[in-house]
C-alpha cells in the first residue's frame, strides 16, 4: 500500500514537472542576439561560412523548439533545443570573432595596397618630373598622364570605399590601381631610357 | 476470561478506496494522454528540416546572388512554414492542423532546389561569360595600343581605355576569387569601354588615312615639279617621322624628325600643336640670332588651301569665328630628341639641319603629308 502511494506521488510530481516545461525563450533570445551581433560585425561578408553555420544551427534549434511545442505539454523536453541554442550562440560568437579578424586582415591588406598604390603613383609622377622640362616630350608623356589620371580617380574611389568601411572593394580597387601605376612606371622608364640612349648616341 | 479486543473505527475502510480511486484516475489520465499523443496531429518537422537543408544548400551555392528570385521565394516560404508551425502549436493539441505548414515547407524545399540548380548553372555561365568578356576587353585594349602606339590621338580615348583597363583588373581579381557575378559586371563595362575607345580611335585613324590619295597627289606633283628643272624638294612623312630630300625625282637623303606635340591630323588653329599638311615653299632662311633653334627654314603656312579649310571649319561651327590659323611653321634645328615636342614645326638634329639648310633655298617646295606611299619613294 505504501508503495502504491509513492507511485502516485511520483506520478503527480512528474505531471507537475512536465506541465512546467517551457520553451527556452531566454536561450532563444540570446542566440538570436548573438547572431545579430555577428551580422553587425559583417560576418556574412567577412566570415560567411562561420555565419552560415551559426545561422543553420539556430534555425535547427528553433525547429527543435517547435517540434517540442507540437507535443502534448507533458511530453515536452527542451533539453536538446537548449543544447542547440547554446551551440548556435557559440557559433555566432565564433563567426563574429572570425569576421572581426578577417575584416582587420582585409583592412590591413587594403591599407598596405593603398599605400603601395599611392607610392606607385608618386613614383610615376616623379618619373614624369624627370622627363625633359619645358615643352619637350610633353605630348609623349601626356598619354601616360591620361592613364595616370584614370589611376588617380580609381585610387580616390578606393580610398572612399576604405573610409566607408568597405575594405573588400577598397582592396580590389587599390590592387588594380597599383598594377596599372606600376605598368605606367615601366612604360615611362622605358621611354626615358630610350631618350637617354639617343642622347648618348648623339654625343 | 476473554479479553475484549477493541477494533479500529470503520474510518480506516475509506483509505483504500480513495487510493485506488486516485490510481484509477491517474491510469485513466495516462491512457488519455497516450491516446491524445497517438491521435494528435504530428508537426511536419522532417519536411521543415528538409526545406531548411535545401535552403542552406542553395545559400551555399550563392543562390542569393545567382538565383535571387527563387532563393527569396524559398526563404519566404520557409519563414512562412515556421510561423505557421508556431501559430498551430499555440492551439489546443487536438485542434491543430499542420497541412499549411507541410505545404509551405514542401514549397520552400522545391523552390530552394530550383534556386540551387539555377545558381549552379548561372554561376558556370557567368564564369564563361566573364572569361569571354575579359578576353574581349584585353583584345580591345591590345587593339587600341597596337593601333595607337605613341600616336597623339584624342586624349579622351586614352583616358577611356585606361579606365577600362582598371575595370578589367578588378574584374580579373573578382574572377580569381570566384566572384563571377562581379567579374561579369566589371568585365562587361571594361569590354564595352575598351571596345568604344578602340573603335573611336580606329575611326579617327581611318578618317585620317582617307587623305592618302590627296597626300599621294601632293607628293607626285611635288616630285614632277622638281623633275622639271632637276631642283631640290623636301618631303615630310609624319607617320614615319622622316624628312626626305629629293633632287629631281631622285631621293638623295632622309632624316628623322620631331613633330608637333599633337601632330596627328590637319592643323586648324594657333596653339593646336599640330604639324600642318600641304604643299608649301620655303619663304625665309634663318640662322644665328634670327632663330633660337640653331637654323630654320620658314614655310608659307597658312597657304590659301589652309585658309579655305579653316574658313569652312568656322562656317560649320567647328572653330570660333575669331580663331586664328597660326603661323611661323618652320623646319628647324635642336631636334633629334625622339619626342614630338614642337608646337607644329619640324625639328631636325643640328647636324641634319645643316645638310638640309645647305640644299634648301627660298622657294624650295616643302610637302608635308600624313604618310607617303612606298611606291612613291622608289
Amino acid at each position: 500500500m505504501k508503495g502504491l502511494r509513492v507511485v502516485v506521488a511520483l506520478f503527480m510530481v512528474a505531471l507537475l514537472a512536465g506541465a512546467c516545461a517551457k520553451a527556452p525563450q531566454q536561450a532563444i533570445d540570446a542566440a538570436k542576439a548573438a547572431l545579430e551581433e555577428a551580422k553587425a560585425a559583417e560576418a556574412h561578408r567577412y566570415a560567411p561560412q562561420e555565419f552560415a553555420a551559426a545561422n543553420d544551427t539556430l534555425n535547427a534549434a528553433l525547429a527543435e523548439v517547435e517540434k517540442q511545442n507540437g507535443k502534448f505539454a507533458l511530453f515536452r523536453s527542451y533539453k536538446k533545443a537548449q543544447r542547440m541554442l547554446a551551440q548556435a550562440q557559440t557559433l555566432a560568437a565564433t563567426a563574429k570573432s572570425a569576421a572581426i579578424a578577417n575584416k582587420e586582415k582585409v583592412k590591413n591588406e587594403a591599407t598596405q595596397l593603398l599605400q603601395s598604390a599611392a607610392e606607385a603613383v608618386a613614383n610615376v609622377e616623379k618619373l614624369l618630373a624627370k622627363a625633359p622640362r619645358g615643352k619637350e616630350g610633353r605630348e609623349a608623356i601626356a598619354a601616360i598622364k591620361a592613364d595616370l589620371d584614370a589611376v588617380k580617380s580609381n585610387l580616390d574611389a578606393a580610398n572612399s570605399a576604405f573610409n566607408s568601411g568597405d575594405y573588400l572593394t577598397a582592396r580590389d580597387k587599390a590592387q588594380a590601381s597599383l598594377s596599372k601605376a606600376n605598368s605606367l612606371a615601366e612604360e615611362l622608364q622605358a621611354a626615358i631610357s630610350k631618350k637617354a640612349a639617343l642622347t648618348r648616341k648623339a654625343q | 476470561m476473554k479479553r475484549k479486543i477493541k477494533r479500529n473505527p470503520p474510518k480506516g475502510n475509506r483509505a483504500p478506496f480513495l487510493l485506488w480511486s486516485a490510481v484509477g484516475l491517474a491510469a485513466s489520465a495516462v491512457v488519455l494522454l497516450v491516446i491524445t499523443a497517438v491521435v494528435a496531429p504530428k508537426p511536419p518537422i522532417e519536411e521543415l528540416r528538409t526545406a531548411a537543408k535545401a535552403v542552406a544548400r542553395a545559400r551555399d551555392a550563392e543562390a542569393e546572388r545567382y538565383a535571387p528570385t527563387w532563393y527569396q521565394l524559398a526563404c519566404d516560404n520557409l519563414t512562412k512554414a515556421r510561423e505557421l508551425l508556431a501559430a498551430e502549436n499555440q492551439r489546443f493539441i487536438l485542434a491543430r492542423s499542420y497541412e499549411s505548414v507541410r505545404s509551405a515547407a514542401r514549397l520552400a524545399a522545391a523552390e530552394a532546389d530550383s534556386a540551387y540548380q539555377i545558381s549552379l548553372r548561372r554561376k558556370e555561365a557567368m564564369r564563361a561569360e566573364a572569361d569571354l568578356l575579359l578576353g574581349r576587353a584585353r583584345e580591345a585594349s591590345g587593339s587600341f595600343r597596337e593601333k595607337v602606339g605613341d600616336l597623339p590621338v584624342n586624349h579622351y580615348y586614352r583616358h577611356q581605355l585606361a579606365q577600362a583597363e582598371l575595370l578589367a583588373e578588378e574584374a580579373e581579381a573578382a574572377f580569381r576569387r570566384g566572384d563571377y557575378l562581379t567579374a561579369v559586371q566589371k568585365a562587361k563595362r571594361a569590354a564595352e569601354d575598351a571596345g568604344k575607345a578602340a573603335q573611336n580611335v580606329a575611326e579617327e585613324l581611318d578618317a585620317y588615312f582617307k587623305n592618302q590619295p590627296l597626300w599621294d597627289r601632293w607628293v607626285k606633283e611635288t616630285l614632277q615639279d622638281a623633275a622639271r628643272d632637276n631642283s631640290y624638294a623636301i618631303l615630310v612623312d609624319k607617320m614615319a617621322h622622316t624628312l626626305y630630300v629629293f633632287k629631281g625625282q631622285q631621293k638623295v637623303a632622309s632624316y628623322p624628325v620631331d613633330l608637333g606635340m599633337r601632330w596627328l591630323g590637319q592643323k586648324l588653329t594657333r596653339g593646336d600643336n599640330v604639324t600642318p599638311e600641304g604643299r608649301y615653299r620655303v619663304t625665309k632662311k634663318k640662322e644665328g640670332k634670327q632663330t633660337k633653334y640653331y637654323r630654320a627654314l620658314v614655310i608659307n603656312y597658312p597657304n590659301e588651301e589652309d585658309l579655305a579649310r579653316i574658313n569652312q571649319a568656322k562656317k560649320r561651327g567647328e572653330l570660333y569665328p575669331k580663331a586664328s590659323a597660326g603661323g611661323l611653321i618652320e623646319i628647324h634645328g635642336e631636334g633629334g630628341k625622339a619626342w614630338d615636342w614642337t608646337n607644329g614645326c619640324i625639328a631636325l638634329s643640328n647636324k641634319d639641319m645643316d645638310a638640309v639648310y645647305r640644299v634648301a633655298t627660298v622657294g624650295t617646295p616643302v610637302t608635308i603629308v600624313g604618310r607617303i606611299s612606298e611606291s612613291l619613294l622608289k
